[in-house]
Formats: structure tokens, C-alpha cells, sequence
């Protein structure tokens, strides 16, 4: 298999990914996921909060190269975001820096999906 | 692009052609060589290029024990599969609409058949057993008196499970109903004769036993003689069977390709069978891991292996110092999991996450170790990444 399918950025999120892993419980910690192996995609996200900003996310995936990339791609940008940047993240972002194939978008509305729920831990606890 | 160094081990997709028959090859095609039409028996050309068609008919025939006039050349197994069913189904269809088969037929048999459900034929699909074996009573159960062709593939494509094809060709034979096998994956692996296997049709391919693509056979049974109604018209080459310019260099390949793979079959099979049982040995070892089809009704050389927890395009990109297939290759471009191993009662977790390894005869031991050494590492950091819910799954 040549790397062809797969853009510069995506084989070097994959190769290493960033903040792989997840936090354990703790009251500074959220953690939200979404997908289904069975489907071909899961996120577990989570995250250590302090005022209000996180201040660390780790992630963990079951996917395709795409998938990882843009888990490690989002746990670097996430890094210092407040709760209104969390909201605001779109798939879009991902989907054009990892170019995404357009049959495989669906997988990163699971990832926002992921997100979205994550935002809404932070905002249950306050 | 990596291709140099990367380790090949898809030889259930093609095989390369043997330096032998490569040499053949090019032999015919110099200006020296033979470019006579096969069919103009007229002047020496025609007649030589002729005269090295009938050899080859002769060497792929005496592999699969038959008599050389029941060879017909084609492009490849899937016309061969093609030309058996609907030449079968077409010629017969006045006297019965109903035809026989398996889920996990390759999709050169699936299709056809369900191109002649659209045209009002009848299929029977049969469901093989979670090992991916079909048990001759299942064939004898689903037989009926408008049935006209049971077709099953002699060794399966993904997983390598072996067919018990002179059990159902005896069941066939008994109940006069023409026999079709695919045996474009068994052909130089397992000992091969259509007499003491009752088969009537045998589809063959030559770019899976080291010869080059673009060349097959069918093997169409002639004493009784069975009807087959041609896919090609034209020149009306093959006893009209199959019209179109006979390819010497082609036709040269297959033959000597079949020859060889038959005279070294033994010591190929063991050789191989040797390093495929390393490989499973190795990837075993890593744990949660499933052999897919049964572990010991297969072709030495291909294994297919579900890996808990990892996703297969992943697996496959991390591993892409080996050429490996997920699913089988004809299909890859899909995004489905493997109806394969989804007939076999797979999951699609399961389904998704398979590669099939397959060997032959330039593998060597230090290649099964660096595959062995790249899975162990990749499974590894693949699950690491993994949903804890996963990881214990």
C-alpha cells in the first residue's frame, strides 16, 4: 500500500500520534466519547479543566488513519480552549487541514459528536 | 513510493511470473518468435504458433486430468466462471431455471448468478458452516428437478478454506446435474482431476500459479458432451465456445506455468505450509486473534486473521512495509466489510478488522519473521490508541 491515500499530515498524526490516552476520574477531569466499533469509528476524549480552560486533552480512537489524525490533530488544538471554543469546533477544520475523502466525513461527525458532548460535561459541571 | 523493500505477501491477488515462464513468454513474442495467427493452419507460421497453443492445452489438461480437447482458453477465471454459468444456464434454460451456489463464491460467480436472477433463473444460496465449509448435504438437500448447475469454488479466495468438491460432484453427478468449480485459488496447491472429482466445468487462471494475467481456461467436460451456449461470437475459434485470436505468448505461459506448478507442487506446498505456520505461530502469539475458516481444511499459504480491537485500513497502513489484503483484494476498493466473513457470522468489528496473508513460493523464512515482528508491533501500538471499553473487548 503506497501512502497515496493518505496526505503528509495524516501519516504524521498517525506515525505519532499526539496525547494519546485518557485521564483518570478526578473533579478537574470531563471525559465524553462517541461512535461505535461496530460502525468503524469511536472517540474518547478527555480533559483537565482549570478555570476555564482546558489545560490538557488526551484522546483515545478506534479508526481508520484518518480517524487518528484528526484525534491527534484536535488534541492539539484544543489544548487551552475555553468552553465557547469547544462549541465552535466544526469537522470542517479537520476536513481540510487531513483532507478528508468525502465518503469518510460522516466519521468526523462522530469526532464532533465527541466534542459536543464533551462541551456539554464541562457545562453540567459547571 | 515504498514498493522496493516492501515485503509481498498477496499472492492470493497474483502471483509473479516465474522467470521460466517469463523467458517462454518473451521467446514467442521476439521477431524470431511465433507471431502466426493459431488459426491459420495455412502456412508454417500459423502452424507453428499452433503447434505451441496444443502443447500448452496438453500441459494445463495434464494437471487437471483431463483430456486436452476439453480445454478452452479464456482471458481469465472470471470469464471461465462467466462462460460456465451462463453458457450452462442459457443453454438449458428451456428445460429448468434453478442453479445452485454458495455465499462465499467469488463475486465472477456471484454476479452472474444474480444477473440471471434479474433475467428469471432461480438461486439457491447456500450458507456454509462458521469454518466456511459447505457440507455436501446441504448441496443434496437443495437439488431439485429443475436444477440445472451447482457451482462452488474448489478453495476460497480470502480465507483458504478447501471445498470437499468429489463429494459434491459425486452428489451432482448422481443426480445429473452439471458441476461447475472454481479453482483459480487451488490450482497448483491441491492435487487436481476433474475424472475422479466429477467435475464438468473447472475454471482456471494463470496468474495465480506464476504465470502471467490475462490468460485462463475453462475445462468444459466432453464425454458426455455438456452444452454450453458461447458469451463471445466470432471467428469461431475453441469449437465456437470461445471466438477471439488464440494469445500465443499468453497460451505458452499458462502452459508451462501449469507445468511446473504441477511438477513442484509437493515441495512448494510443504515449503510454504512450513512458513505459514510460523507466521500463525507468530501473530498468535499476540492474543486476541481469530483464524478465520477452518484450521485445517486449507491451502497451504493464505491465512486470514481477525484482530480484536484494531481497525483494518489502520492495520493495513501501519503495515504497509508488507503487501498484504484486507478483505480480498477484488473487493478492497469497497467500503463494506467482507461478505465473506460476514457469511461466516463474523462481526462487522471482527469482519472489518481482517487481513489475509497469503504465501508462495518466493517467501522466505526472513521475511515471515520481519512480518511476524511488524504485526506483533503495530497490533500493539494500534491497541494502545484503542477505547479502554476496546481494550478488554
Amino acid at each position: 500500500m503506497s501512502e497515496a491515500p493518505y496526505n503528509p499530515v495524516v501519516v504524521e498524526h498517525f506515525g505519532r500520534p499526539r496525547n494519546v490516552g485518557r485521564f483518570a476520574s478526578a473533579a478537574d477531569i470531563i471525559a465524553a466519547s462517541a461512535g461505535d466499533p461496530d460502525q468503524g469509528v469511536r472517540f474518547d476524549l478527555s480533559a483537565r479543566v482549570k478555570d476555564d480552560r482546558i489545560v490538557a486533552l488526551r484522546f483515545e480512537v478506534y479508526g481508520c488513519p484518518h480517524c487518528i489524525a484528526a484525534g491527534s490533530l484536535l488534541s492539539e488544538r484544543l489544548q487551552g480552549a475555553t468552553q465557547a471554543q469547544l462549541l465552535r469546533w466544526s469537522w470542517r477544520e479537520a476536513a481540510d487541514e487531513l483532507e478528508f475523502p468525502p465518503e469518510k466525513r460522516g466519521r468526523l461527525l462522530v469526532l464532533e459528536d465527541a466534542v459536543r458532548a464533551l462541551a456539554a460535561e464541562w457545562q453540567r459541571r459547571g | 513510493m515504498n514498493t522496493v523493500k516492501t515485503i509481498y505477501l498477496d499472492y492470493a491477488a497474483s502471483t509473479p511470473v516465474d522467470p521460466r515462464v517469463a523467458d517462454a513468454m518473451i521467446e514467442c513474442l521476439r521477431p524470431s518468435g511465433e507471431q502466426g495467427n493459431p488459426s491459420s493452419a495455412g502456412h508454417e507460421y500459423g502452424r507453428r504458433a499452433r503447434g505451441l497453443v496444443e502443447k500448452a492445452r496438453m500441459q494445463v489438461a495434464k494437471a487437471i486430468g483431463a483430456q486436452p480437447q476439453s480445454i478452452v482458453w479464456t482471458s481469465g477465471a472470471t470469464e471461465s466462471d462467466n462462460l460456465a454459468i451462463f453458457g450452462v444456464a442459457r443453454f438449458n434454460a428451456d428445460r429448468g431455471k434453478h442453479l445452485v451456489s454458495s455465499k462465499t463464491e467469488h463475486k465472477a460467480v456471484l454476479d452472474p448468478l444474480k444477473q440471471l436472477e434479474r433475467e428469471g433463473f432461480e438461486v439457491t444460496w447456500l450458507k456454509p458452516e462458521a469454518d466456511g465449509i459447505v457440507r455436501p448435504e446441504q448441496v443434496q438437500a437443495a437439488l431439485r428437478p429443475d436444477t440445472q448447475l451447482v457451482s462452488l469454488m474448489h478453495v476460497n479466495n480470502e480465507i483458504g478454506v478447501v471445498q470437499d468438491i468429489a463429494a459434491v460432484g459425486a452428489i451432482c453427478r448422481e443426480r445429473g446435474v452439471a458441476f461447475h468449480v472454481d479453482a483459480a485459488q487451488s490450482a497448483g496447491k491441491l492435487p487436481l482431476n476433474v475424472e475422479t472429482m466429477n467435475v464438468d466445468l473447472l475454471s482456471l487462471t494463470a496468474h495465480k500459479i506464476y504465470g502471467p494475467k490475462g490468460i485462463g481456461a475453462l475445462y468444459v467436460r466432453r464425454k458426455p458432451p455438456l452444452g454450453l451456449k458461447p458469451l463471445i461470437y466470432g471467428g469461431g475459434q475453441e469449437s465456437g465456445i470461445r471466438s477471439g485470436t488464440l494469445a500465443t505468448h499468453q497460451i505458452v505461459g499458462m502452459g508451462l506455468a501449469f507445468e511446473i506448478a504441477e511438477r513442484e507442487r509437493q515441495q512448494d506446498v510443504e515449503r510454504i505450509g512450513a512458513l505459514r505456520d510460523k507466521l500463525w505461530a507468530g501473530i498468535s502469539s499476540i492474543g486476541d486473534v481469530e483464524l478465520n475458516g477452518h484450521p485445517h481444511d486449507r491451502v497451504a499459504g493464505l491465512l486470514n486473521i481477525s484482530f480484536r480491537g484494531v481497525e483494518g485500513e489502520s492495520l493495513q497502513f501501519a503495515l504497509r512495509e508488507l503487501a498484504v489484503s484486507a478483505g480480498s483484494a477484488c473487493s478492497s476498493a469497497s467500503e463494506e466489510a467482507s461478505y465473506v466473513l460476514r457469511a461466516l457470522g463474523r462481526s462487522d468489528q471482527l469482519a472489518q478488522s481482517s487481513l489475509r496473508f497469503s504465501l508462495g513460493r518466493y517467501t522466505t523464512p526472513e521475511q515471515i519473521e520481519t512480518a511476524i515482528a511488524a504485526v506483533k508491533r503495530e497490533v500493539a501500538r494500534l491497541r494502545s490508541y484503542s477505547p479502554a471499553a476496546e481494550k478488554k473487548s
